[in-house]
């Protein structure tokens, strides 16, 4: 459970291992003697009771010493406090947010993203705010937790000194999907961490795909291997063998291609092997989005991405692109079509367009769909480009008469 | 002291037996008598526990491995939710002092009832209606509570689930809470017996004193507190919303300025039914009487300046932290004094093992594995990390569980034969405990590990690396059940054909065993001239 070599854990470890100690001896004390006594003055060994009601000096022993040691406790738990709250001067501040339910994290270039990557040995300083209820940001490898409280900022600090991922919790109920409300602290080289920020939000879906070994079965150029080539990806559609045979085409779009990298995709590609293992948990949310933007032939960097976004956003938290019904409607098919919403307590159908999705952005509470609970929050900080692009997303999820 | 208390003609069935043109139902729900609503308070809270301890069991069988699905997530978030309502607030607070307190506190201090017996009706009528209300919440509107019992805005605010009702059920508690304190406080203060001094109180009378004081001050916030949620939620007053100069830390304040003296409403009557059990079984006066009585006092005051070491995480100032740690430990003292206390009373005492001192013993045992661990949880910085964890869950269920569960138990088995005029099976119910000391620990120790390794709580799924603890834990779910469900069967069967009691199976010396078993309505039949202490024990009976 201890991750870390930093002092702050060292701290919080000795206040712990202290009280604790200190506890085990007493409650080994306690239950000893309750058992000795009412073995040893059992009424058939000691059939007739001493006569005595108190001892002044064993009451002052007794009142005393506790004292002392729940001061010395004291003490102890709060210079490991002040370890945790004293944030170094040279911090590298990351700026923490949380929203139902998943956090992002904001680097001082404005770069964001899912996950908490830190460089070793250098202390990181986090500023959390939340965007709607109380959430708790929670470590456990570098024992900070601190609340993420809306209209406030929180502050916490951490210094790596191992290279590895480490478990973010929120621990703060805040709904539904508090359960999976995870995250991780990426610990990296110092100089892995400045090229990682030197690429900015676009990465290279290129180098990502020889990073994981992609490229030995997966040809760029169009020749067969053993599994299809990924060349001209856009727009064409695969066609799956299910187990029992049967066949069935599917586009090629972001899903799938996330879908397939998992060993998701239901079924093989025909005319190659089922042989391509399942990269479940291995490769990190932006890594793998960086490669199925190049697959798809996007651009790191230029348009803003949608998909993106919406991930970043937490907009998938509520609203799923496979048609399943979360706490929203489900981002599949809902472009172009008719819904409908309630507008000031009576039903009325609208039509999911560009501007539809912008009015839902800037004031959720507005028009709400029917049969869904009114929670959605606002999301004031949207930039316009942004919206276009989450409107662009929307609609590459849409109705097939309005993609692409 | 002889056996003056029986009435000529009274029937066998003392107080349990109705008048033959008044029973039925009717001569329960209306009786003014302290003892009939003792037993109604005690039938309401064993009831509601049982559908608690269903719950937690489902919670358990469904964490029993990562990923399972036998509830969805919004289902498991109502259980947790409507499992801690139910155990605090209709189980557990109102648990030793509603049952135990009414039946006992005029018997002690001889008494023919308590101040108010019918403003005593009334405050059951009250926990009946703050139950319904509950139970109301749970089955209409847009689904069960899903906010856990302690209701944090904004959350609470913005959820769509019935919480505006439950909130109304925690007002409606909160009154029947304060009338019982008031009850109490009055009738230990104006209707002891001749010779009834201060002194001469036994120490579950001392108890209830404290525990009754806390009540009548503590309740009233709780009170304004969850009115102010449902004030949000309905006129959305933005109290709480920074957004509109509102502060959610306001609401934790508030709540926890009741919620943690609270604790001691729920530990202090238990401490006193421990205080009141063990002289009996050593055969020897409590040790340290005075400071026992005085440390109920002092657990109910400084306890209540100790709220805020629930919310070292929440973003209040460092010096608050640095405040309210230090309080928290001086209040660790008393307690400690408390079981030193009892340690020293079975030291040298002639002790007989029966099932009312094991589940004594058990309650020390356990109650000290969640005071100690308590400490680390007082510790500002070792707090940060178990906070909102396992460890907190494992720590409360034993000083709540293994404390006042335990004690509410002893208190079963002790007066039982009192309130029914039989015995239930004490191999049994020594049977019983083992297998129910077992449970407990098989169920919530590995949460102290699993907290330490990192898992929060109160989350519907977890991550493999805890797959192992909650296995256990469910495990341990089910001996638990087990030892329940052997404990309430024996005293049930006790209740229908236990053998005759006799008016002092135990030796006791408290008045309650002066009187024929179970006692007669109208207690004394004339108030006693009190000439000794609680714990002054005629020369050996048991060995007659």
């Amino acid at each position: 459970m201890n991750g870390q070599a930093v002092n702050v854990v060292q701290s919080v470890d000795r206040t712990f291992y202290f009280i604790f100690g200190t506890s085990a001896v007493i409650l080994f004390l306690i239950a000893l003697a309750t058992i000795y006594f009412v073995i040893r003055y059992n009424h058939k060994r000691h059939p007739v009771p001493a006569d005595f009601d108190h001892n002044t000096l064993a009451e002052i022993i007794w009142t005393a010493v506790p004292t002392l040691l729940v001061l010395a406790m004291f003490y102890y738990g709060w210079q490991s406090f002040r370890a945790l709250r004293g944030i170094p001067e040279d911090a590298m501040e990351v700026k923490v947010v949380g929203r139902m339910w998943s956090w992002s994290f904001e680097y001082a270039d404005g770069r964001t993203g899912p996950i908490l990557v830190v460089p070793l040995g250098k202390p990181v300083k986090l500023a959390i705010t939340s965007k709607d209820v109380i959430h708790g940001f929670y470590v456990p490898a570098f024992r900070v937790k601190i609340d993420a409280v809306p209209g406030m900022t929180t502050y916490a600090w951490l210094q790596a000194d191992r290279p590895g991922d480490y478990e973010i919790y929120c621990t703060v109920y805040c709904g539904l999907e508090h359960a999976k409300m995870l995250s991780r602290v990426h610990a990296v080289s110092p100089e892995e961490f400045e090229s990682w920020l030197a690429q900015g939000q676009g990465r290279d879906g290129k180098a990502l795909l020889e990073k994981h070994d992609c490229l030995g079965c997966h040809a760029l150029d169009g020749s067969k291997l053993v599994g299809p080539s990924l060349k001209d990806l856009p727009g064409r559609q695969a066609t799956l063998v299910e187990t029992d045979g049967r066949e069935r085409q599917v586009a090629i779009d972001e899903a799938y291609l996330k879908a397939a990298i998992v060993g998701d995709k239901g079924g093989r590609v025909k005319g190659f092997e089922p042989s391509m293992p399942s990269y479940r948990g291995q490769i990190p949310p932006e890594e793998l989005q960086a490669m199925v933007d190049f697959l798809l032939g996007r651009q790191p960097g230029k348009p803003l991405d949608g998909a993106k976004l919406a991930e970043e956003q937490g907009c998938l938290g509520c609203h799923s692109t496979d048609g399943s019904i979360l706490v929203g409607p489900s981002f599949k098919g809902l472009f172009g079509e008719k819904t409908t919403v309630i507008d000031q307590g009576r039903e009325v159908e609208v039509l999911v367009d560009a501007d539809f999705v912008k009015e839902v952005l800037a004031n959720p509470g507005k028009r709400p769909a029917k049969g869904f609970d009114p929670v959605m929050p606002t999301y004031p900080d949207l930039t316009p480009e942004q919206k276009e692009a989450l409107v662009g997303y929307l609609m590459s999820l849409g109705h097939e008469k309005h993609s692409h | 002291m002889s056996l003056t208390g029986i009435k000529a003609g009274a029937s066998p069935r003392g107080f349990l037996s109705s008048p033959q043109d008044a029973g039925g139902l009717r001569s329960w729900i209306f009786s003014t008598d302290h003892k009939r609503i003792g037993l109604l308070y005690l039938a309401c809270i064993l009831t509601l526990f049982a559908a608690g301890v269903a719950l937690g069991l489902i919670m358990r069988l469904k964490l029993i491995t990562p990923g399972n699905d036998l509830l969805a997530p919004q289902t498991y978030n109502a259980v947790f939710t409507v499992h801690g309502v139910i155990m605090i607030f209709l189980v557990v607070i109102p648990s030793i002092p509603a049952s135990f307190g009414n039946i006992l506190l005029p018997l002690h201090i001889g008494a023919e009832d308590v101040s108010f017996p019918r403003l005593n009706l009334f405050s059951w009528w009250l926990y009946l209606t703050g139950a319904v209300v509950a139970l109301v919440s749970i089955f209409t509107g847009s689904g069960a509570p899903d906010t856990g019992w302690t209701f944090y805005v904004p959350f609470s605010e913005r959820t769509t689930t019935n919480v505006s009702v439950a909130v109304m059920a925690v007002f409606i508690l909160g009154f029947s809470s304060i009338l019982t304190g008031l009850n109490f406080i009055t009738t230990i203060h104006q209707l002891r017996a001749p010779g009834m001094t201060w002194r001469r109180l036994s120490l579950f009378v001392w108890s209830l004193y404290a525990t009754a004081w806390v009540q009548v001050l503590a309740t009233p916030i709780l009170g304004i507190t969850v009115l102010l949620v449902f004030a949000e939620r309905v006129l959305n007053l933005g109290l709480f919303d920074p957004g509109r100069g509102g502060d959610p830390l306001l609401y934790q304040h508030l709540f926890w300025i009741y919620s943690h003296p609270a604790v001691y409403i729920m530990i202090l009557p238990a401490m006193g039914v421990i205080s009141d059990i063990i002289p009996v079984f050593a055969r020897k006066r409590i040790f340290g009487y005075n400071m026992i009585a005085f440390s109920s006092l002092t657990i109910a005051s400084v306890g209540s300046l100790v709220w805020a070491h629930h919310m070292f995480t929440s973003g209040m100032s460092d010096l608050a932290v640095l405040v309210f740690s230090f309080l928290t430990f001086i209040v660790a003292v008393p307690s400690a004094i408390k079981i030193f206390n009892w340690l020293s009373t079975l030291y040298k005492g002639s002790i007989i093992v029966e099932p009312p001192l094991l589940f004594t013993l058990g309650f020390i045992w356990m109650f000290s594995v969640g005071g100690l661990t308590g400490l680390i949880q007082g510790a500002a910085g070792a707090d940060i990390h178990v906070h909102d964890t396992y460890f907190i869950v494992a720590h409360f269920h034993y000083v709540i569980f293994g404390g006042t569960g335990l004690g509410m138990f002893a208190a079963m088995h002790f007066w039982f034969p009192k309130i029914f005029g039989r015995m239930y099976n004490r191999r049994t119910a020594a049977a019983a405990f083992w297998i129910i000391l077992l449970g407990m620990n098989v169920l919530y120790f590995p949460m102290f590990i699993l907290g330490l390794m990192g898992m929060p709580r109160r989350y519907y799924d977890y991550p493999a690396q805890f797959a192992q603890g909650q296995l256990i834990s469910t495990v341990g779910s089910w001996i638990l059940a087990m030892g329940l469900a052997l404990m309430f069967y024996n005293l049930y069967a006790g209740v229908r054909r236990g053998a005759a009691a006799g008016p002092n199976p135990w030796g006791a010396a408290t008045l309650e065993w002066t009187l024929p078993s179970p006692p007669p309505s109208g207690n004394f039949a004339e108030i006693p001239e009190v000439e000794k202490g609680p714990y002054d024990f005629a020369p050996d009976p048991r060995h007659d």
